[in-house]
């Protein structure tokens, strides 16, 4: 989150809530809420038609200066504007990567010509973006990166291949994580680039998930040539630079996920309380000691996002706060996943509306769920910093 | 931090919390109170004039010391008590925050409360309490005849002959049983003001969470500083990553718990929201600090299962704590409030 601390505008809290409420409750279609029966999945036009209407609106980039396109407000809006999109069960943003991970990097260290020339068309769905980190021999530990960059005269050659690339195949550019110094200086040789994914040379594969949904691609790099433009940020600095502005990202992206956690909880405990087949549930102990715990854990989540956002609000730094939210909510919503699963599963003689629909939901959370301790670094990578950066247990004997 | 005092008055008396529980290292409850009290921590929450009427949260600084250094003396009892005995009998309380008396409570009693002319009679079984055959004055549940629930404060000089020992889970912390037969204590010695008694349950469970947190920090600490040092197949503890992670997994929960507690400590809006809140980092507490001791006790091998490593005397504290507070009613409470919650909001 990158916060414009020269023309913040001044808003309301509880007017901005309720506008921003008023407006989601009118535009979102109700086919698209998924604990709505009648839930229809979208095609990804019409996702990328809502999410530019969002920004029309100003529900984009609301924390981001006003001349690079965003709405100028404070981190305080994005958090309500977050807590309003958790609370309505709305799609998910296509260009996810664009808006929470390339925009914050672009307006850190990006050039007044790149933050010019990106960021407004990401907010507005006219350029997608995809993310360019994890290579074959190189998941969670980025030090390894082998895809070089090589500096010529007019252009910067890129050869390598990129794997688990979500959106590759239909993204308009790249932010690439290459090498450009000797492998030795680890992260001191990286550096990033908004690399065109139309570039000649550039082959896209499509990975087949275990959710069977699209998107997910490894990428080949043969030869291809780019500007010197393309740099983002110092050469061999890159990851460094990245990583200051990661360790903020990866607190405040997807604000939205407790309190679109705490929808998820209470859409299946409507449902249990409609559903014949399930009420008794409601009163069955293990159950209730088991949505206590959960509820709890939805409470750590939203406690975890309001004292982060005071914190930025003081100019207090989040270091690796982050990945103690992160490594919470994921395996948190794993266990819910599960749990929802299996008190669902005991109405399958029911073939109302809306246990169909709930049954297709949590079934899709559940699935997508287990990509959650693996993506944005795996819960071992998360264990590993907490270790590391939080405890400093020592390394070396 | 909330109310008329700031940070630094909150670093001072964490400091002089630390002070105070290394100077009482050793000595009897009776010393231990009085030392307290010299240091000004027992009054801290009990209204002007005889306290400092201060913000619940300064509360927590003393009692994550007094559970670091495992002290006996029922501080927790002490600082809630002190808000309402000066309310209701203040040369009581004043001996209270002076140190010269101690007083210990019980979670559950079976007593029934007859309020007769000039006074209220107890009848029946006060629960585990600890430190009854020590301290002065009880602090007890009741169901009050005639409808409604209190709580009552005992004298406990003439008592001690009505105890029943009951163990010694917690070291320095033996449990009694009481037994009433007509026990008659003055008529204000019985609470039966609703809002004073959930103000009771919710700074008991509280300030239980944060004692339990703490006690779960120090066995963390211990285990660190252990598999830092320790060698074993050539190379340091510290080294395995299967170590690591679960030290790391331990910082997560403790974290976890932080945010609970900060939330239901600086809440200060609504006695119902308060009461829920500290329902809820309670009932957090306790499900997750005693697999943190007794993972920390595990990880120090042979030296873990020995009286002179305080491993033990941590995981004991937590677990003497949940035995006289209990778990499972608290967590249901929790799910309920859940659950009703979300069949309130939701519109399918």
């Amino acid at each position: 989150m990158v916060v414009d601390t020269i023309n913040v505008e001044t808003v309301d809290p509880a007017a901005y809530r309720l506008e921003v409420r008023s407006w989601l409750e009118e535009n979102l279609p109700q086919a698209w809420r998924a604990d709505l029966p009648g839930y229809k999945h979208q095609t990804l036009p019409e996702l990328y038609a809502w999410e530019r209407q969002m920004y029309a609106a100003g529900y984009a980039g609301v924390a981001w200066p006003k001349i690079y396109g965003g709405q100028g407000l404070t981190i305080r809006e994005h958090l309500i504007l977050n807590q309003e999109i958790g609370r309505i069960a709305m799609p998910l943003s296509t260009n996810s990567l664009g808006k929470e991970l390339v925009g914050p990097i672009l307006l850190a260290i990006g050039s007044e010509v790149q933050k010019h020339r990106f960021i407004p068309s990401l907010l507005n769905m006219d350029e997608i973006w995809c993310q360019g980190f994890s290579e074959p021999e190189a998941g969670s530990d980025l030090a390894q990166v082998r895809t070089r960059a090589e500096k010529k005269e007019n252009t910067w050659l890129i050869n390598g291949h990129k794997i688990w690339t979500s959106l590759a195949d239909r993204a308009d550019y790249c932010l690439l994580l290459a090498r450009t110094g000797p492998i030795e200086n680890r992260h001191n040789s990286l550096s990033l680039f908004a690399l065109p994914m139309k570039s000649k040379g550039i082959t896209v594969r499509p990975i087949r998930q275990m959710t069977e949904a699209e998107g997910f691609c490894e990428v080949f790099f043969d030869n291809v040539e780019i500007s010197h433009d393309a740099l983002i940020g110092s050469e061999n600095d890159g990851w460094r630079s990245a990583s200051e502005v990661l360790s903020v990202e990866r607190a405040t992206n997807r604000m939205y996920r407790g309190w679109r956690f705490e929808n998820e909880f209470r859409h299946l405990i409507q449902v249990c309380a409609n559903e014949p087949t399930l009420r008794d549930l409601l009163s069955n102990h293990h159950y209730r000691q088991q949505l206590a715990a959960t509820w709890t854990d939805i409470e750590i989540i939203k406690s975890y996002v309001l004292d982060i956002t005071k914190r930025l609000e003081q100019g207090g730094r989040i270091g690796q706060y982050g990945s103690l939210m992160k490594l919470h909510w994921s395996e948190a919503h794993q266990r819910f996943a599960t749990l929802a699963n299996e008190m669902l599963s005991m109405g399958w003689a029911s073939n109302t509306p809306e246990m169909i629909n709930a049954s297709r939901r949590f079934e899709e959370i559940y699935l997508l769920s287990r990509a959650e301790t693996i993506f944005a670094g795996t819960t071992e990578i998360q264990l590993g910093i907490i270790a590391d950066r939080i405890l400093q247990l020592p390394r070396e004997s | 931090m909330t109310g008329h005092y700031s940070t630094f008055d909150y670093n001072e008396i964490t400091k002089s919390s630390i002070r105070a529980c290394e100077t009482c290292e050793g000595l009897s409850l009776a010393a231990t109170a009085t030392k307290f009290a010299e240091y000004g921590l027992l009054n801290i929450l009990a209204p002007l004039p005889l306290g400092l009427d201060l913000n619940r949260a300064f509360a927590r600084p003393i009692i994550e010391a007094a559970a670091r250094y495992h002290l006996s003396f029922p501080l927790i009892e002490t600082l809630i008590a002190s808000q309402f005995l000066a309310l209701m009998d203040p040369e009581i309380a004043e001996q209270v925050m002076v140190g010269k008396h101690i007083i210990t409570a019980a979670r559950v009693s079976s007593l029934s409360a007859d309020m007769i002319e000039g006074g209220t009679k107890l009848n029946g079984i006060v629960g585990e309490a600890p430190l009854v055959n020590e301290a002065h004055l009880l602090i007890t549940p009741v169901k009050i005849i005639g409808g409604g629930t209190g709580l009552a404060i005992i004298e406990l000089a003439n008592l001690k002959n009505k105890l029943e020992p009951r163990g010694e889970l917690e070291i320095g912390r033996p449990r009694n049983i009481l037994h009433l037969n007509d026990h008659c204590i003055p008529a204000n010695h019985l609470i039966s003001k609703p809002k004073i008694i959930n103000s009771y349950n919710c700074n008991e469970m509280t300030f239980r969470a944060a004692d339990l947190y703490s006690c779960a920090q120090s066995s963390l600490d211990l285990a660190i500083s252990y598999i830092s040092t320790r060698s074993q197949f050539g190379q340091k503890l510290v080294k395995f990553q299967a170590l690591r992670h679960d030290l790391a997994r331990a910082r997560l929960v403790l974290e976890n718990g932080s945010r609970l507690l900060d939330n239901a400590l600086s809440d200060e809006s609504q006695l119902d929201v308060m009461l829920a809140k500290s329902e809820l980092v309670y009932s957090h507490a306790a499900s997750v600090t005693p697999a943190i001791a007794e993972m920390a006790l595990q990880m120090h091998g042979g030296m873990g299962f020995t009286w002179d490593l305080p491993a033990h005397i941590y995981l004991r504290r937590i677990r003497a704590q949940i035995r006289s507070i209990g778990l499972a009613e608290i967590r249901e409470k929790v799910a309920n409030r859940a659950i009703t919650k979300a069949l309130q909001i939701h519109a399918i």
